[in-house]
């Protein structure tokens, strides 16, 4: 019971952990979506010079891609994600 | 009655409600879903993970506490102990701990979508753009809230922002630790802890004196800046080392409270009507939402909890516990700062006051908050008087616990502060949206990274500059509360026209809470904002016009929520 309890507590600082690392989340996310759109900004009309690298790239970021068309269509509703940093 | 017995009664009716309450509304209002949360069914490895209960429990518990639940209930005393006791505790069962979770859950079952966006769905297009013009003002309220108290405790407990500024600098370090070091976790958090309590011993003995309007300056300048940093550089390590703070203060106020069996040293009750908001007489109701916000409930709340934890929840079963139980636990950080001060605020104000004070209940309602400010305001009464337990209980020199309470709240605070810029640029892009083709200088120009951060700020900061807390701190409270209740409307609309359950322990409270806040604002327009114009002619006129535009916004709000769009698609699947 003890070691289930401190299992737990483990997890909960965890959760604390993950909460003071969520800025730096963030702005890795919005890197990746800059270095997507400099890869695949020509998939959408984005004149992108280095389109080449992009297709060279493709095969490695079938991920990314698929996380970058979900992301697209919830464009409209990125505010509430932001208010994890506030803290009130 | 003694301070252990309260927060024995305090567990008990959370526990008892957790139980009862809560698992009434998950099996009877909620229910089950045939279709998979969001966080396995949407997995994408970057918002969408399901994470553990107890780790989302600290993310989502981490994310909703900071500085207002000790600030509210600190000025809420002025009604006496009970009043202000009883709404955290009811309230939170019954208004706030409900609110976060359903706006939890309605966001689980909308793929993870925002309590706005899913506002915009089950009540009317429009109801989603309104939501977002509340969130801007309780942005720029926020800041003028939080920088009007912590300029009060900076000014009067030069010691903080010495503190306060070390944390700042060991933050960088700790940032180069972490990052360019690529010290372990075990080795940072070690760090950290001796930075933190470095900083908090050093600034005893080099206090930092400055006026009140110099520290709004200072402030102005560090929330726009403080954009300007990356945040790996300093809001991460800064972060993280308050989540410590959190963790201490927490951890030490509850053993120090629970083990002092002290009686309350303040009345139970002193007045209906006791003189709080700009000296004025401010009745109980429908006031006390406006004093006492987010340690009751508050509608921060259901953004935090539509925005990641939904996305993150990997069982709906565990949605209680997340939503309903971590605003329980931060009633439970409400219900200490009140028994703190109870039990040893008269010991802070001086040996006059405290006689004056005691001498029978209604002296206590008429001159706590003028003693309250000659302490340093709700920060600096909380943090003595959260230091003198301690000190009696477990014996660690008061003079560094006051700082380490002080630094805990104004961290927070600080925290606040520099992400509302963050916030507030996503929020004018949200408003500014329809002016996009029609004016698209306009649009550009308020959307421009710089402009939106100074904006919000500027006002916050002007609206701060006159050091009026006591007429600050509601005109916050109203925005926070309303948008609780937008959140609260949603969740009902959600219960009624998609679950088609009884909606009533959602409608209820919703409705409580519109007549409550909005008659509160009506009494703040037309009371508070005449005495305010008499101080500070500019920032009442600014004050004021933010007021009425939310009445405004609030009637249409309850119109849509009676008379919603006949052709809206409310279903889940369309989501």
């Amino acid at each position: 019971m003890l070691d289930n309890f401190l299992e737990n507590l483990k997890a909960f600082v965890e959760g604390f952990k993950n909460q003071s690392t969520s800025a730096i989340e963030l702005q890795l996310h919005e890197m990746e979506n800059g270095f997507a759109l400099i890869c695949f900004g020509s998939l959408m009309g984005m004149p992108s010079p280095p389109s080449y690298l992009g297709m060279a790239l493709l095969p490695y970021l079938e991920h990314e891609i698929k996380v970058m068309i979900f992301k697209s269509e919830r464009l409209d509703d990125r505010l509430a994600e932001f208010f994890d940093l506030s803290d009130i | 009655m003694s301070s252990t017995v309260l927060v024995i009664i305090g567990l008990v009716i959370y526990i008892v409600f957790y139980k009862t309450y809560g698992g009434f509304l998950k099996n009877s209002i909620v229910g089950s879903s045939d279709k998979e949360v969001p966080s396995k069914r949407l997995f994408d490895n970057v918002d969408y993970v399901p994470a553990n209960k107890y780790v989302l429990f600290g993310h989502h518990f981490a994310s909703i506490a900071g500085a207002a639940p000790i600030i509210g209930p600190a000025i809420a005393l002025a009604w006496g102990w009970l009043p202000a006791i009883l709404w955290v505790w009811f309230g939170n069962v019954f208004i706030g701990a409900v609110h976060d979770y359903l706006s939890l859950m309605s966001s689980v079952r909308y793929d993870g979508h925002s309590v706005q966006w899913v506002a915009g769905k089950v009540i009317k297009k429009r109801t989603s753009y309104i939501f977002a013009w509340f969130i801007l003002f309780v942005l720029i309220l926020v800041v003028a809230a939080f920088g009007a108290v912590l300029g009060g405790i900076f000014v009067h407990k030069p010691a903080v922002p010495t503190a306060y500024f070390l944390q700042i600098a060991f933050a960088l370090v700790l940032g180069y630790i972490m990052y360019k070091m690529k010290a372990n976790f075990g080795v940072s958090t070690i760090i950290a802890i001796i930075f933190l309590t470095t900083s908090i011993i050093a600034a005893v003995y080099f206090p930092f004196h400055a006026s009140y309007k110099t520290w709004m300056v200072v402030f102005l300048a560090y929330i726009i800046f403080a954009a300007a940093i990356p945040v790996n550089i300093l809001l991460q390590p800064r972060d993280y080392m308050n989540a410590w703070l959190l963790v201490f203060g927490l951890a030490i106020g509850g053993i120090a409270i629970i083990f002092s069996f002290k009686p309350m040293a303040i009345p139970a009750t002193t007045m209906f009507s006791a003189p709080i908001i700009a000296g004025q007489a401010t009745p109980f109701w429908p006031a006390i939402p406006l004093i006492i916000a987010c340690g009751s409930l508050s509608g921060f709340h259901a953004l935090v909890a539509s925005g990641t934890t939904s996305k993150q929840l990997s069982d709906e079963v565990e949605g209680l516990f997340i939503g309903y139980g971590s605003m329980l636990t931060e009633g439970f950080l409400s219900t200490l700062v009140i028994l703190s001060i109870g039990i040893a605020g008269m010991g802070i104000v001086g040996a006059d006051k405290a006689q004056t004070l005691t001498a029978n209940a209604a002296a206590f309602g008429n001159h706590y908050i003028p003693a309250m400010k000659a302490s340093g305001g709700p920060v600096g009464l909380f943090a003595k008087s959260y230091a003198t337990v301690v000190n009696s209980v477990l014996g660690i020199p008061a003079k560094f616990m006051v700082v380490l309470a002080a630094m805990w709240v104004a961290s927070f605070a600080m925290t606040t502060l520099d992400t509302t810029n963050r916030l507030a640029r996503y929020t004018f892009s949200e408003i500014l949206e329809p002016l996009k083709d029609s004016a698209k200088g306009v649009y550009d120009l308020f959307t421009n990274k710089w402009v939106a951060s100074f904006i919000p700020a500027a006002i916050g900061i002007g609206l701060a500059w006159t050091g009026e807390w006591k007429v600050i701190w509601p005109a916050f409270g109203a925005a926070n509360q309303m948008l609780a209740s937008i959140a609260l409307m949603t969740a009902s609309a959600w219960v009624m026209r998609v679950q088609k359950k009884p909606s009533w322990p959602v409608f209820i409270p919703a409705i409580f809470l519109w007549v409550t806040v909005t008659i509160a604002m009506i009494w703040y327009v037309v009371k508070i904002i005449p005495i305010f114009m008499a101080k500070s002619p500019v920032q009442a006129y600014v004050l004021g016009a933010m007021m009425i535009i939310m009445l405004i916004l609030n009637f249409i709000l309850v119109y849509d929520f009676a008379k919603p769009d006949k052709n809206q698609e409310f279903a889940e699947d369309n989501a």
